[in-house]
């Protein structure tokens, strides 16, 4: 059976009642187990109440007893066995107590590190994740540069492709470098610039192909630059033959139906086929 | 007592029986004779339950007038309600309103 431990206060309307023996048997016992923790203050509660008892009920002088009570009471135990004590329920002293409360504390600072523990594992594994990721884009993005490389690098010693080195023609193009790769079996053309000025607002660069009164519209430069080093690419029609002719120009970006509405030529120059033979 | 020495209870009677008999001689209605056979039961039932009492858990006035009154068969009346301004005394719980008994 479950009991709970009262405080003073729960028994304090008990205590008269208790000192006189008018107290229930369950409230009676709920005061035995109080006094047995020590409490000095209802202990000192009940004496009282007991004083003022005996001046109460009790008679104040001793009364007359029949004097052959105490033999009647001795023969009559004679055949009267006494009751053993039930197992006491014995409850932590204060110091058990205390000790169990240190426990307990114990107990709960523990779980609290513990979880402070696990918060503080969370945040690094997500720091960490976070640098794994930072890492991985890294490391693909080096991947792909490399795979750029490595193509460029295939091509400028691939016999295939025609490479072809321009300069800018004019004085406001006079700066101007250019690399023309030009790879017949992808049908694909790079291009890097260097030196270009910037296009005024309105105005495109624009790449030609063929020659001039039958040239084809590859493509506007800028929108085309995939890198910061100024190579566009472009594809190339399929049944494009070398030799053929490519030109650069300036010009409105309402006027990109013909070359011949150019403002300015960048360069133009004939791209033949490399002079290297097959491996 | 507990440890069953009779001369232990003879003492208890000789020395608690001036203060209880005339308890259990008012709650016996007065009669003498059945105030005597009350107080032989008292003393029986404290020999018998002796080894269950721990001096620590109470006083043992109010221990065995607790029996007195398990005795008399009067545990079932009527108990003090509480605290408060209109608690009845205890003489009227324990003899009645009127304080019946032999008027000592």
């Amino acid at each position: 059976m479950a009991m709970e431990i009262d405080r003073c206060r729960d028994l304090e309307e008990h205590l008269e009642e208790y000192a006189v023996g008018l107290a229930d048997h369950s409230v009676g016992m709920r005061i035995q187990v109080h006094l047995a923790e020590g409490c000095s203050h209802c202990a000192q509660r009940i004496e009282e109440r007991m004083v003022r008892f005996h001046t109460d009920v009790l008679a104040e002088e001793p009364g007359f007893v029949p004097e052959d009570l105490g033999e009647k009471v001795l023969a009559a135990i004679a055949s009267c066995p006494q009751e053993q004590p039930e197992p006491v329920i014995v409850y932590p002293e204060s110091n058990e107590r205390r000790l169990l409360w240190i426990l307990l504390a114990l107990a709960v600072a523990m779980v609290a590190a513990v979880a402070w523990w696990a918060s503080a594992q969370r945040v690094e594994l997500a720091a960490a994740q976070r640098q794994a990721r930072i890492f991985e884009q890294a490391t693909s993005r080096n991947a792909e540069q490399t795979e750029v490389l490595q193509s460029m690098l295939s091509r400028l010693t691939d016999p295939r492709v025609a490479i072809v080195d321009l300069h800018g023609s004019g004085e406001s193009f006079a700066a101007v470098r250019a690399r023309v790769m030009c790879d017949l079996q992808r049908a694909e053309l790079t291009l890097r610039v260097l030196s270009l000025p910037p296009p005024e607002e309105g105005q495109v660069y624009s790449l030609w192909l063929g020659e001039r009164g039958n040239e084809r519209l590859l493509g506007s430069l800028l929108p085309q630059i995939v890198d910061r080093s100024g190579t566009s690419k472009f594809r190339l029609p399929k049944d494009l033959v070398m030799p053929f002719r490519l030109s650069l120009s300036r010009q409105a970006r309402s006027s990109m139906a013909t070359i011949a509405m150019a403002d300015e030529v960048v360069f133009s120059s004939t791209l033949a086929a490399p002079a290297r033979s097959l491996p | 007592m507990s440890g069953g020495d009779r001369e232990a209870l003879r003492s208890l009677v000789q020395s608690c029986s001036p203060w209880l008999y005339p308890v259990a001689r008012r709650l016996a209605g007065g009669d003498a004779e059945a105030g005597e056979l009350l107080a032989v039961r008292l003393f029986v039932e404290v020999w018998r339950l002796s080894p269950c009492y721990d001096h620590n858990l109470g006083p043992p006035m109010a221990w065995m007038l607790l029996l007195l009154r398990q005795e008399a068969g009067v545990v079932d009346k009527a108990a003090p309600t509480g605290g408060g301004s209109e608690r009845r005394s205890l003489v009227s719980v324990w003899f009645g309103e009127g304080g019946n008994g032999d008027g000592d």
